[in-house]
């Protein structure tokens, strides 16, 4: 069994209207099965609407599945008893960079959950140093979180979770506000806690070129998960990714038409310099 | 006109008062606030003057700054002397047509005023030398021993951090939204009264919407960061008593009896 | 017809301890018709520019001319440019503020003090515009999904007709479906209403295969300014300054400096493709 396992999982909002009748059920999750192994780097692809969020948003046990059933570290998220076990093993990073941060110093929002668990006063300090070097704002720590660029709030919310010793972190669309700048600091920073910390890292995303780094690619649409596989496996399908609104980075595009045309060159470039060598090779 | 506003920020210089606990301003402001009403002698007020003085100048905060806090409040200021000037019954020394001004009236005017100076000076004191965050943690643990009668303590403290937090986010907001509105052509200046109370709600719908967006945000947000109220929560900052503490809970004492001793006693 | 200005300059709180320049000395001319790309990272000052164009900000010194008319003239009315030059915020969605889309749409229009009628017309034109359907129009915008939000936001100050339509950051936040959507539609409304468009954005990739101009900003200065072939050619310094030409460039760049003989200019992906085709043809290689 994995860190965060899903069987079956079926998620429903019933929409109703001013009396409170039921007018209808929208299936937002639908039968995934996923299973994500410690310390993998696995990146969940879709549009909007796509299912992704509403996924996420179990492996937190914010949302309770209709049907079927979530572990986190083994532990069954419809079990109440878990509910705290559960959100300290696997730790969520929200969409908006602001409305995530609660206190109104940078340190003292990274010790924010460790006060609610219940850790001890020079433990947490231990622990804030820890996140807040892991995630590169240390020397921002007594700074307002007002002050800061959207890049390093997250990268303040992201220390947050860390602050908390989780085994896996889940990212909701982390990026989906920031600039350029801010989105390449925030991979960066995900990328480094996979690797040197060895988190398990679950990235909610729309973006491709942040995909290109993970283990897995998971791709969904309507609520199911439509396909899976290493990102080369994944974006070697141009035609069915346009098929799930979503696109390709403009390397993976350009090697596509070229490919189509004629041109002999392999599946699924992610990089410029692989596409540079593939074509110097011609 | 909002930034004009400098009763109640916090003002960042480093001094024995910024770094005394909270719970030593909080009280000793009580404190102070309730001696400005026990005398009524001009000699009552000058000891209170002198230790106001004395705060002010080991907070090394600008007199200036806070002299410009009273702007905000001169209105009040001016209504609160008048009315005693000219409403107090007692030996008239100036009469036109229905004004009168009454020795007693002039006294009890200039005693408000200086009051309410006082007041407003000290209580500005203790925010420009705490920040909001210290100010809540304070307020918590004075107010601890009420949490036995089931007041909601914590979560009160809670939400006051949270708005001190969101209030410089929702004025950027309204900002935004009242310039994205003008882009539209509307118009929030002109017109009489119920024009432009029709003006704002353009503004205020978004902004709420965006507050209960924020706010349920922010929810789930501490929620997964297992967040369940104050209880079994520990403390990353706790609040400790140190040798400096005692020392000013030493001069507050220090200063109800010299009030009391002087006023009572020597020049009654 | 065009807006011009001239050395134009902005300080944030001047006389305050915050005193920040956030435009230099611009001199731009924006001509009738054109589709301009802006562009700059967050606080490069592209936002400031932008709120100057319809008179939101006030410039500390310099001119600035609609049509050749001085906006900072005393007689000049405010009240019109801002019907002419209609901006477009960021997550325009967070103005909604009506009980129909319907209603919220006819905002800007009725503001404008034109009869029920014609306020009526440009509300449907503008909502058809964008691709709201009219089973959507009683609906509270509310309820919409991000998206359609965003049309409708967009709607309102199409409503306008304005002369000059500013967006900034458009497709912030949406997936890449809905981003190709709102920068179609808005490409559709430049060619076929003739209004002139300025995008604000910091996606070179977005901007390059719409625009015929690009102004990029930095530090509150205009520091490049022409077709986005002549600007991606300084890659380098665009990445100096915190930014990125599209992929597309800088593949060129290198298969150039591999030996590849291709030329450096292709800015979208079609043109590359077809540069490298050309280029495999001549080699033999198909």
């Amino acid at each position: 069994m994995g860190i965060v396992d899903t069987r079956k999982l079926v998620f429903e909002y019933i929409r109703r209207d001013e009396e409170g009748n039921v007018e209808g059920i929208n299936r937002a999750v639908d039968e995934v099965d996923i299973c994500v192994e410690k310390g993998e780097f696995i990146a969940v692809l879709g549009h909007n609407g796509s299912g992704k969020s509403t996924l996420a948003k179990h492996l937190n046990a914010i949302l309770m599945p209709t049907e079927g059933t979530v572990w986190v570290g083994g532990m069954d998220t419809a079990e109440e008893e878990n509910l705290w076990n559960i959100r300290q093993t696997a730790g969520m990073v929200f969409q908006n960079p602001d409305n995530q941060i609660i206190a109104n110093v940078v340190e003292e929002d990274v010790g924010f959950g460790p006060e609610n668990i219940g850790v001890p006063t020079e433990e947490i300090w231990q622990r804030v140093e820890e996140s807040l070097k892991a995630v590169g704002m240390y020397e921002y720590r007594a700074h307002s979180p007002n002050r800061l660029s959207g890049g390093q709030k997250q990268r303040v919310a992201i220390a947050g979770i860390m602050a908390m010793k989780p085994e896996c972190i889940v990212l909701d669309e982390p990026t989906a506000m920031l600039d350029p700048n801010g989105r390449k600091e925030v991979i960066r920073t995900i990328r480094q806690l996979n690797q040197q910390e060895n988190v398990t890292i679950i990235l909610i995303t729309h973006y491709m070129e942040e995909v290109i780094h993970a283990d897995r690619v998971i791709v969904m649409d309507g609520g199911r998960v439509v396909m899976q596989g290493t990102p080369r496996e994944v974006f070697s399908q141009v035609e069915l990714l346009k098929k799930y609104r979503l696109d390709v980075p403009q390397v993976t595009l350009l090697a596509y038409e070229l490919k189509k045309k004629g041109l002999p060159i392999r599946d699924g470039i992610l990089s410029i310099p692989e596409f540079v060598e593939e074509i110097a090779k011609l | 006109m909002i930034r004009d506003i400098t009763i109640g920020q916090y003002y960042p210089v480093d001094s024995v008062i910024h770094r005394l606990d909270p719970r030593v301003k909080l009280m000793g402001t009580l404190i102070y606030i309730i001696s400005l009403f026990l005398f009524k002698s001009f000699t009552g007020y000058l000891v209170a003057l002198v230790f106001l003085g004395a705060v002010i100048k080991l907070s090394r905060v600008p007199l200036g700054y806070i002299l410009r806090g009273l702007k905000a409040v001169i209105v009040l200021l001016f209504f609160t002397i008048g009315f005693n000037i000219f409403l107090t019954p007692g030996q008239v020394i100036w009469q036109a047509w229905v004004f009168k001004i009454t020795r007693e009236g002039l006294r009890s005017g200039a005693f408000m005023g200086i009051r309410l100076i006082f007041l407003i000076v000290g209580s500005s004191l203790m925010t420009f030398t705490t920040t909001p965050n210290h100010l809540t943690d304070g307020l918590e643990r004075l107010l601890g021993p009420f949490k036995r009668l089931h007041m909601p303590v914590h979560e009160v403290s809670m939400m006051m951090s949270i708005a001190l937090r969101f209030i410089p986010i929702l004025l950027e907001e309204t900002d935004k939204i009242m310039k994205a509105q003008s882009a539209r052509g509307a118009d929030f200046e002109s017109g009489g009264l119920i024009k432009k109370a029709k003006s704002l709600v353009p503004l205020l719908v978004p902004l709420f919407v965006s507050a209960f967006r924020r706010a349920n945000d922010l929810a789930m947000a501490m929620e997964a960061r297992c967040y369940r109220g104050g209880e079994g929560r520990t403390k990353m900052k706790p609040l400790k008593y140190g040798r400096r503490d005692y020392i000013a809970y030493g001069m507050i004492a220090l200063y109800l009896g010299a009030l009391f001793l002087i006023t009572r006693y020597l020049w009654k | 017809m065009s807006i011009i200005l001239d050395k134009v300059n902005y300080e944030y709180s001047k006389g305050t301890a915050y005193e920040k320049k956030a435009l230099r000395n611009i001199n731009l001319e924006i001509r009738d018709g054109e589709f301009i790309g802006l562009i700059g990272h967050t606080g490069s000052g592209k936002s400031t520019l932008i709120q100057h164009l319809n008179g939101l900000l006030r410039a500390t010194s310099g001119a600035i001319y609609y049509n050749g008319q001085d906006i900072y003239d005393e007689d000049y009315k405010m009240k019109d440019l801002r019907s002419k030059v209609g901006l477009v915020f960021q997550y325009p969605e967070h103005q909604l503020f009506e009980t129909t889309v319907l209603r919220d749409v006819k905002f800007g229009p009725s503001n404008q003090g034109l009869p029920a009628l014609e306020v009526d017309l440009r509300a449907y034109e503008a909502l058809k515009q964008v691709g709201i359907g009219e089973d959507m129009l009683d609906l509270s915008p509310f309820e919409l999904s991000g998206g359609q939000k965003r049309r409708v936001a967009i709607a309102g100050v199409l409503a306008m007709k304005p002369e000059v339509l500013i967006l900034d950051e458009p497709t912030a936040g949406l997936d890449p479906k809905g981003r190709d959507e709102i920068l179609d539609q808005i490409a559709k409304l430049h060619q076929e209403n003739k209004i002139t468009v300025i995008l604000v954005s910091h996606s070179m990739e977005d901007v390059a295969k719409y625009v015929s101009r690009l102004i990029v900003m930095n530090r509150g200065e205009a520091v490049f300014d022409g077709s986005p072939k002549k600007v991606f050619r300084h890659y380098k310094e665009l990445e100096r300054i915190g930014l990125a030409a599209p992929q597309v460039t800088y593949v060129m760049n290198e298969l150039a400096e591999r030996g590849v003989m291709v030329s450096t200019d292709a800015t979208t992906v079609e043109e590359a493709g077809a540069e490298i085709l050309q280029w495999a043809k001549k080699c033999g290689i198909i």
